[in-house]
């Protein structure tokens, strides 16, 4: 037996020895390379930590948080938004209108596209012109409908090349006319921050058609914002180095690093320094490593705010007694989430808008858990509970799901049979869209225009009216709060607006979790923020 | 040997013209669509409409599948509805990373597996045999997820000798023992499930041919037992294993989807959830076209590897 052994162990032998050669190349340097985040060149560099993979970066056609943020650090738009949901200006100098109709804006004068030519007017008349020319595979301007040209798709008319409400006065000021005098904010969200400037000098030869095809869509060469792109792995990562020439300011930092991973391990990265923050919109720490999180050494935690919420949408054409969605919203323990499931560290909210909303309603009617009353509604309005109720959850986001289970509890408790099915996103909208569906969750980001924040909710037509939901009451109030130009009479519009929601219920908002950001003690400048994250990326500094 | 390989080749292709239309079905079949995975909701039902209709997805899907099959003949895979890349592109820029991690522990996993298993078989009952077993299944049994976080806890936060994941540290460009290191912890978790499974057969395997009398006359003959075990009896045992292996060698292809996940490694596997997550219809095709071809290849290989290993298993 002993001699077996000895003739099989250099075969073991070798297979060892192979093993542990690949382990022992790197114990010489293992020491320093992985914990720290700067390079052996003594490089500045930066990574932040992000779950969701990044879509397309083609600046006049994409709709996803993450891709967006990318999109924003290459080609600047006219203003970003910070935390306070106010406008702060990035290529535009001034903004004025004496009569909310006629809007008059500077560009920057030192703002230049990295081959040196100026950021102009003309090239934001091209961004504009390309992204509403019917035949460039964009999804236009709807939300500019407002400006004199457009049609109410946000499209050229057929055989209009130019839009004629846009008219440049000179290299760096244009100005642009609505229809109607209009909310200068309206303009300021979806012409100033949701549109990236991209240059005319290098696409105006490409074919409208073949555009989204251009190499330079996915690879930008020429650029204005903060940084060039060094590479973009869609689901792995995204690189990017200075741009020395910005003009609000050579950035203090060599490179930005943007990682994608499974949420799991944004805390591992923290610990072990591969990364110095999480974006908290796209790379959400699950509620249950907050405790860990707070307790590594070296990362301190800042106390976020409520920037998107939770909610449940009523199949309208299934609960067709508002008296029945009233019972559902009594029966629904939203206390209990919130201080359980969430640790204490989100709202209860009662409309679309948060609390830091300046649109919220202070004064709507909130509705207290209580399921005797609950049960009183349901025996009232003599409904059927003995069929079932199918509620669809997407899969990905864990509070989510655990939330689901605990409102399916809380609904068998006054009597309903509730069956919980999961699904992935895009099979979730598409049951949406078709109003398969009894009960539906889902999250929405917060935006700062009224309007975007809930009429694509609740309007006749609007993308994400799951519910079903036609008042004309309300969609006629949308229509008014759109072309209302004075912030104040607009203000009780939509507390009108959600007054009757807060009775016609065709969704339940459900929390809204305040966002989580934890950073490296390592930044000097620089941290984590819900909104306008990377508006002062020119600023950061690292130790 | 020429004919043979001849009508194999053209058996191929009925089989992956099947499997392409199979999948392009299913593929359609699944709730969603790509439009309304990249649109912007302020967008009017028109426009998603327009944009549909000019990405032809309300065409009758046999007229699809022959737009698809005809470019495909043409050498054009089209371009990805999330990224607006070539596939083709996309396809290569993957296949690399990929090729590296599985190989590397398709490699170490038999190198693990194959001396352990016949130490194992020619042991048998033996404390070592036992305690062989035992790692085989657990190398089997625990899930790749909960085995790669584990040593990324171990290995990356607690002791922080190794990164928690991608291919090297961005940013600096990643030298050789920096991307060896990033690829320890992934090849680990995978070799380990390899080897786990791979010691079974090779023990099993083994354990067959050893009972066999021309054994017992080799011995007679009077050679050494290292001889009599390694290669004598290792050689017929290795005809299934050889079978096994076959069928490991799409992975390589396929890449491993969890723990690509899990190590965020650029791969296959990564890009096939990303693809089915945004309903990329031209990816997910190239992708299960790739792996049937590479299945047809693997499995073909192994028939050729059998009259390699064993002489009197003709191919006719």
């Amino acid at each position: 037996m002993k001699k077996h052994l000895i003739k099989i162990f250099p075969l073991i032998g070798l297979a060892l020895l192979l093993i542990l050669s690949a382990c022992t190349k790197n114990d010489a340097d293992s020491s320093k390379t992985p914990a720290s985040p700067n390079s052996a060149s003594g490089e500045k560099i930066v990574s932040v930590g992000i779950v969701n993979p990044i879509s397309s970066i083609n600046p006049i056609n994409t709709a996803d948080v993450g891709s967006r943020e990318v999109i924003n650090l290459l080609f600047d738009s006219l203003y970003d938004v910070n935390e306070e949901l106010e406008f702060i200006p990035k290529l535009a100098k001034e903004f004025k209108s004496d009569d909310n109709q006629t809007f008059t804006i500077t560009i920057e004068p030192e703002a230049n596209w990295t081959d040196g030519k100026p950021v102009s007017s003309e090239d934001i008349l091209f961004t504009l012109n390309t992204m509403a020319n019917p035949d460039v595979h964009s999804l236009g301007l709807p939300s500019l409908s407002v400006i004199e040209g457009l049609d109410d798709d946000g499209r050229l008319p057929e055989g209009e090349e130019s839009i004629t409400g846009f008219e440049i006065i000179d290299e760096k000021t244009f100005s642009v006319k609505t229809k109607n005098p209009i909310d200068p904010n309206i303009l300021k969200e979806n012409l100033g921050y949701l549109i990236n400037i991209i240059p005319k000098h290098v696409l105006k030869d490409i074919d409208p058609d073949k555009l989204h095809l251009d190499p330079f869509m996915e690879n930008p060469t020429v650029t204005s914002g903060p940084l060039t792109l060094v590479k973009l792995a869609n689901d792995s990562y995204v690189e990017f180095k200075a741009n020395p020439d910005y003009y609000r300011g050579a950035p203090k930092i060599d490179k930005l690093i943007i990682k994608i991973m499974p949420s799991s391990n944004l805390v591992a990265q923290l610990q072990t320094g591969e990364i110095q923050m999480v974006h908290p919109g796209v790379g959400a720490i699950p509620v249950q490593d907050f405790e860990k999180v707070r307790s590594i050494e070296g990362i301190k935690t800042i106390q976020g705010k409520p920037f998107d919420y939770q909610t449940m949408f009523f199949n309208m054409n299934v609960f067709d007694d508002a008296s029945v969605r009233l019972a559902i919203v009594h029966a629904i323990n939203r206390p209990m989430l919130v201080d359980t499931l969430l640790q204490g560290e989100a709202e209860i909210v009662n409309s679309s808008f948060t609390t830091i909303h300046p649109y919220y309603n202070q004064d709507i009617e909130i509705y207290e858990y209580d399921p005797e009353k609950s049960k009183k509604l349901l025996k009232d309005a003599n409904w059927d509970l003995s069929k079932p109720i199918n509620l669809a959850v997407p899969v990905g986001n864990q509070i989510r799901e655990q939330a689901a289970a605990i409102i399916a509890e809380n609904l068998k408790a006054v009597g309903f049979k509730v069956e919980i099915n999961k699904y992935d996103f895009p099979t979730l909208m598409q049951k949406g869209k078709n109003h398969d569906f009894d009960l539906l969750m889902m999250g929405m980001p917060l935006r700062v225009d009224p309007n975007r924040s809930s009429n694509i909710l609740h309007e006749k037509g609007g993308m994400i009216n799951y519910s079903d939901y036609d008042n004309p009451k309300i969609n006629q109030l949308f229509a008014d709060g759109k072309s209302e130009d004075d912030p104040a009479k607009r203000k009780i519009i939509f507390n009108e607006l959600q007054e009757i929601l807060n009775v016609d219920l065709p969704i339940i908002t459900l929390f809204s979790a305040y966002s989580f950001k934890p950073v490296s003690d390592k930044m000097i400048v620089g941290e984590p923020k819900s909104m306008g994250m990377f508006y002062d990326v020119h600023e950061w500094d690292i130790k | 040997m020429a004919s043979y390989i001849m009508r194999r080749l053209l058996i191929a292709i009925p089989v992956l013209i099947g499997v392409t239309i199979f999948n392009f079905i299913i593929i359609n079949m699944a709730p969603g669509n790509p439009v309304e995975m990249f649109v912007n909701p302020d967008a009017t039902p028109a426009q998603i409409e327009l944009e549909k209709e000019r990405m032809g997805l309300n065409d009758p899907m046999v007229i699809q599948y022959f737009r698809w099959m005809n470019s495909l003949l043409h050498g054009d895979l089209g371009y990805s509805y999330s990224t607006y890349e070539p596939v083709t592109q996309v396809l290569l820029e993957r296949m690399g990373p990929t090729l590296l991690l599985m190989g590397l522990a398709l490699f170490f996993g038999l190198l693990i597996a194959i001396p352990i298993g016949i130490l194992s078989a020619t042991k048998q009952y033996s404390k070592l045999d036992y305690a062989t077993t035992g790692f085989s299944f657990l190398g089997i049994s625990i899930p790749h997820f909960f085995l790669g976080l584990g040593a990324i806890y171990i290995f990356s936060v607690q002791l922080q000798l190794l990164p928690t994941g991608g291919m090297m540290t961005l940013g600096s460009g990643g030298g050789f023992v920096d991307r060896v290191e990033h690829l320890i912890l992934p090849v680990f978790v995978l070799a380990t499930g390899i080897a786990g499974k791979k010691i079974r057969y090779v023990r099993a395997s083994m354990l067959d041919v050893l009972g066999q009398d021309y054994l017992r006359t080799a011995r007679a003959k009077g050679l050494r037992e290292f001889v009599v075990t390694n290669k004598h009896a290792l050689k017929n045992a290795l005809i299934p294993i050889i079978t096994v292996i076959g069928l490991e060698i799409p992975l390589l292809i396929g890449g491993a989807v969890i723990t690509e996940q899990v190590f965020q490694w650029p791969g296959m596997g990564l890009l096939t959830i990303q693809s089915i997550m945004s309903r990329d219809y031209p990816t997910l095709m190239a992708i299960n076209l790739l792996t049937a071809v590479i299945v047809l290849v693997a499995n073909f290989a192994t028939d050729i590897l059998y009259s390699v290993a064993d002489p009197r298993i003709k191919n006719n």
